[in-house]
């Protein structure tokens, strides 16, 4: 099993990642209808109708030689394509070990692609920087996921982001609407990345941001005179952190509120995911959390 | 303001240490690799002006933190700051005022200012911190260093301070100030304090000023200087003194009839004085039973008190007057004079013009007159008359002044018989320099030439000046002899003064010898108005010479209308002069030196004997030296009655005695200075304190309130709390 595939992560992702699917199906029951309607369905079996059930699935054959509703079940009841954007910038290249950006986000990608594959859903990955540096189109085959994970373990940081443009892009190409799931800091400029996040969702898909971050940049806990290198471009800053906190925190959660309030303006559904949080208990929230809005 | 430590405010330097770490030094920065640097550059942006501003503060407070803690080192203080404060060693220095105003008991009846001052240096003793030591100096108008032989060893520091007696000196503080300074300075503790107990008298700081303010300037820079205050300034000191005793002083003191004194008595101070008993005492035997009284001596003003004594016995007397006052200087009390009371004094005329068939036209007529000028039979003055070429050795006999009357020198070239031997010459030389008088007469017989190179620099050297040619004036204008010229301190200062200026001023000269000033020894007591010498003289060896370069008779000028006006005077104040040079002994103020020229047979080693015998004597030692044998005693801090006597030997009438008096400049200023005063006058205000009950306390709050280093500590403390608390604010540590 690739490195990216983590075991723990997998095996509490994936119970949830079941009521996962029946959530993504409820989102999707009277939401909008599904353009690839009778593609790909096979009848597996019948199952007694209960209230709630569309009463469109009913079988009214089935009614008349037995006069007992019943509900007709496909293989495949839902059909979405899931998209994963990476970002792969310098400025995730920040934390060591597993509290580094960019080895949280692979493994966020990894965990999300398998999820998707083992409940059959198609998945693609697109890894970018100033640009879609690595692609793997959509499939649902489990073998996907190997290809998906050495694309992630030959991935090295590279250049500034340019997360809106990319997006723009990654709108126009994708022809069927999916969940697109964003995985990135979103460091750069506010205001495009929230006008790209703006045009997927025009374009009908279900956008997640995972918004990750390292715990020293939102809390700022540091200390003693530090020469500050810019990851992306930026010229070096010396400085003694300590005195500039207050500072830094207000203009962090000013910045934070931003972008949640853009998200929640544009309908994007917005994770924050601090590196030093374990990713298991971080994406199992979060699924538990679309699982309780699905019911509502 | 001054400092204990002033080497350590270079600690201030270390200022410079906060402000190159914040202009100059860059500390080393921890590289991170940062992705938000845009926040970070907003928050720098942002915070900036409110750092500098905080750092600029955090700066100020940190250099002054530096600057207030080397203040602090150096132990800041007033210019009254004792480097003993902390408990340091002292080097203590005592100059304790021990001139005669310190015996006064001004307010209090019991002690006198000098037992006030003795007190309160036992006090200060007992302030001075472990390890210390005490250097104890007596001070009048001079300094005497009096204990203790080691420095540490107070006991013998207080024993010294009770040693000290009054002395009859007056005040002056410059010679006590510079001896405590140079102790001072000698001594090895980082602290000096110098302690001056004194009744402050004005006199004391102001007979050298100057001096006294320039030594108190460099005491305070390298000592603590504190006037201890002994006596009452607040009360006045009623006071009178002796100023003098006189008797009939034309004629020479002998045995026989009753002599007037003349007791003046003198108020030196602002108050009258009642009831002054004033008692007189010649040689030791009152003249009177009962003391006179003096109702009242108004202030400020002299009371002449009169006795009539007898003088009993020829020799030496020693006039003695006593005052009692009900307060007042014990020391000005007493005043003593000597006075040389003669049998007989024999004098020799050598007559170079004798007329025996006209007695009235001899040379010796006027002088015979003017010794004798009642020609009174068995008179006191003896006089014989022998005639230049008849004068011989012999004559010389038991005389005590020569008279030298227009007589020629003998010229056996001229004529092998007239004029005076060279046998007498030579023994009149030496009559002379065993302290016989000789007075030299000039005429038309006087060989300028042969005098000068018999008795001049050719020959004996007695003359005072070399004779040089004649001058001759007009009968319508003589030469006549000035009273400005008369030198004031000498026999013949009275010729200065009515009615003997007059008399002397009316002296017509028509001729008189020249004399060469340049290179001579002796000195002019007359002059002309002309400016021409007229009555010279000259020491030689114990006797002296009295030249006059005019006549002693009408020969070369007249003496006015009466001539006794000028003649008589002269002849008594040269012979009384001239006979008092035979006295042993003399009258000086006290501090003087006593000088005696004891004569050949009296050998070299001496005592002096202190008055009352209060002091056990002191051996001196003869000094030979510009002819003469000299024996000095540098030792009259008393007044009374000194006698320098031959090794062993007890004083009798014909010891040499010497009587010293109370220096009455110390009564002529009674008057005590302020602090205000002392402050102007030293341009900076000394630590003052009052003897009394509480000296030791007041010395202690000295030392301690006079250092502000717990004063800059403090304000250090609330710095460093005010920086920690800024520091902190501001989220900054050093």
């Amino acid at each position: 099993m690739p490195n990216y595939l983590q075991p723990d992560i997998l095996a509490r992702a994936e119970s949830l990642g079941m009521k996962a699917r029946q959530v993504v199906e409820g989102l999707r029951v009277g939401d909008h209808k599904s353009p690839f309607k009778g593609f790909s369905v096979e009848f597996v079996q019948h199952r007694e109708y209960v209230p709630g059930d569309d009463i469109r699935h009913i079988d009214w054959k089935g009614y008349g030689r037995s006069e007992r509703y019943t509900i007709k079940q496909y293989e495949q009841e839902t059909n979405f394509s899931c998209h994963i954007l990476l970002d792969a910038s310098n400025s995730m290249r920040y934390g060591s070990g597993a509290t580094n950006k960019l080895e949280y986000g692979k493994l966020l990608a990894a965990s999300l692609a398998y999820l998707v594959v083992r409940q059959r859903d198609a998945v693609s990955m697109r890894v970018f920087n100033t640009k879609v540096v690595a692609e793997l189109p959509l499939s649902s085959q489990m073998g996907h996921i190997n290809a998906i994970t050495r694309i992630l373990e030959e991935m090295q940081p590279r250049e500034a982001t340019t997360i809106g443009p990319l997006l723009d892009q990654v709108a126009d190409r994708i022809g069927r609407r999916g969940i697109v799931v964003l995985i990135s800091d979103c460091l750069e400029d506010l205001e495009p990345t929230l006008a790209g996040l703006r045009h997927l969702r025009f374009r009908g898909h279900e956008v997640i941001l995972f918004h990750v971050l390292h715990t020293d940049e939102v809390k700022f806990p540091l200390d003693g005179n530090i020469r500050f290198v810019g990851l992306e471009g930026f010229e070096e800053l010396m400085t003694r952190p300590h005195l500039l906190r207050p500072a830094y925190l207000r203009i962090v959660e000013k910045y934070l509120a931003d972008i949640r309030r853009g998200c929640d303006g544009s309908g994007v559904d917005y994770m924050q995911l601090l590196t030093d949080r374990p990713l298991s208990n971080a994406l199992a929230e979060y699924l538990v959390r679309r699982l309780q809005a699905g019911r509502r | 303001m001054q400092f204990l430590a002033p080497m350590m405010l270079a600690g201030a330097a270390a200022v410079s240490v906060p402000l190159i770490l914040h202009f100059f030094y860059r500390a080393r920065h921890t590289p991170l690799p940062w992705g938000p640097m845009r926040f970070l550059k907003e928050a720098i942006e942002q915070t900036s002006r409110r750092l500098k501003f905080q750092e600029i503060i955090l700066l100020i407070l940190r250099c002054l933190a530096i600057i207030l803690l080397a203040l602090a080192i150096a132990r800041p203080g007033s210019e009254n700051v004792s480097r003993s404060s902390r408990g340091d060693a002292v080097d203590a220095v005592f100059v304790i005022d021990n001139s005669y105003s310190m015996g006064a008991r001004v307010g209090d009846k019991e002690k006198t200012r000098l037992d006030h001052a003795k007190e309160a240096a036992i006090a200060v003793i007992a302030t001075l911190p472990a390890n210390s030591s005490v250097q104890v100096f007596s001070c009048s108008d001079r300094a005497k260093l009096v204990g203790p032989t080691q420095k540490l060893n107070m006991d013998q520091a207080r024993s010294a301070i009770g040693s000290i007696q009054i002395t009859s000196l007056s005040s002056d503080l410059l010679p006590g100030l510079s001896e405590a300074l140079a102790m001072a300075k000698s001594g090895t503790a980082s602290a000096k304090e110098i302690y001056v107990f004194t009744d402050m008298q004005k006199e004391a700081f102001q007979r050298q000023e100057g001096a006294v303010r320039a030594k108190c300037e460099e005491i305070k820079a390298a000592a603590n200087l504190v006037f201890i205050r002994c006596g009452d300034v607040s009360k006045r000191l009623l006071n009178v003194a002796v100023e003098d005793v006189t008797w009939h002083t034309e004629s020479i003191p002998h045995t026989g009839p009753g002599v007037p004194f003349v007791v003046t008595l003198r108020n030196y101070g602002s108050d009258p004085v009642k009831s002054v008993n004033v008692f007189l005492e010649i040689d030791g035997k009152p003249v009177e039973k009962e003391p006179r009284v003096v109702d009242v001596v108004e202030a400020d003003q002299t009371s002449p008190v009169t006795f009539t004594g007898t003088l009993e016995k020829a020799g030496v007397s020693v006039i003695s007057v006593r005052i009692t006052e009900s307060e007042g200087l014990p020391g000005d009390n007493v005043f003593y004079k000597t006075i040389l009371v003669r049998d007989k004094v024999r004098v020799l005329l050598v007559n170079g013009t004798p007329k025996p068939e006209n007695p009235t036209g001899s040379g010796d007529h006027f002088i015979r007159t003017a010794l004798n000028p009642a020609k009174i039979q068995q008179y006191y003055i003896e006089t014989e008359t022998v005639p230049a070429n008849e004068a011989g050795p012999k004559d010389l006999d038991g005389k005590d002044i020569v008279y030298l009357l227009n007589a020629p020198i003998r010229n056996r070239e001229v004529d092998p018989i007239a004029g005076m031997s060279m046998e007498f010459l030579g023994e009149l030389d030496k009559f002379v320099k065993s302290g016989g008088g000789l007075v030299i007469g000039c005429g038309d017989n006087v060989n300028g030439e042969l005098y000068d190179k018999t008795l001049g620099s050719g020959g004996s050297k007695l003359l005072p000046f070399d004779l040089a040619t004649t001058r001759s004036a007009t009968e319508t204008s003589p030469f006549h002899p000035a009273a400005d010229t008369v030198e004031e301190a000498s026999f013949l200062g009275r010729f200065r003064l009515s009615p003997y200026a007059q008399s002397l001023q009316g002296v017509s000269l028509f001729r008189m010898f020249g004399v060469t000033e340049a290179g001579a020894s002796g000195r002019v007591l007359v002059r002309t108005t002309s400016g021409l010498p007229y009555i010279t003289s000259k020491v030689v060896g114990t006797g002296e010479v009295i030249l006059i370069t005019g006549s002693l008779d009408e020969s070369w000028g007249n003496f006015s209308s009466d001539p006794g006006s000028f003649q008589v005077p002269l002849a008594i104040f040269t012979v009384t002069h001239l006979t008092g040079r035979k006295v042993a002994g003399g009258s000086v103020t006290a501090g003087n030196p006593l000088v005696y020229y004891p004569p050949p047979e009296a050998g070299t080693t001496f005592e002096l004997v202190y008055p009352d015998k209060q002091l056990p004597r002191l051996k001196l030692t003869a000094v030979e030296g510009d002819g003469k044998r000299t024996v000095t005693a540098p030792e009259t801090e008393l007044a009374g009655i000194y006698h320098i006597v031959p090794l062993g030997k007890s004083p009798d009438r014909t010891s040499a005695t010497f009587i010293v008096n109370p220096d009455i400049r110390e009564s002529k200023s009674l008057a005590t200075t302020t602090d205000d005063d002392l402050a102007g006058w030293l341009g900076f205000r000394p630590s003052i304190i009052q003897a009394g009950a509480g000296t030791d306390s007041a010395v202690t709050q000295l030392r301690t309130r006079s250092e502000w280093t717990e004063y800059v500590l403090v304000l250090l403390l609330v710095l460093l709390v005010a920086e920690t608390t800024w520091a902190w604010v501001c989220g900054r540590s050093w």
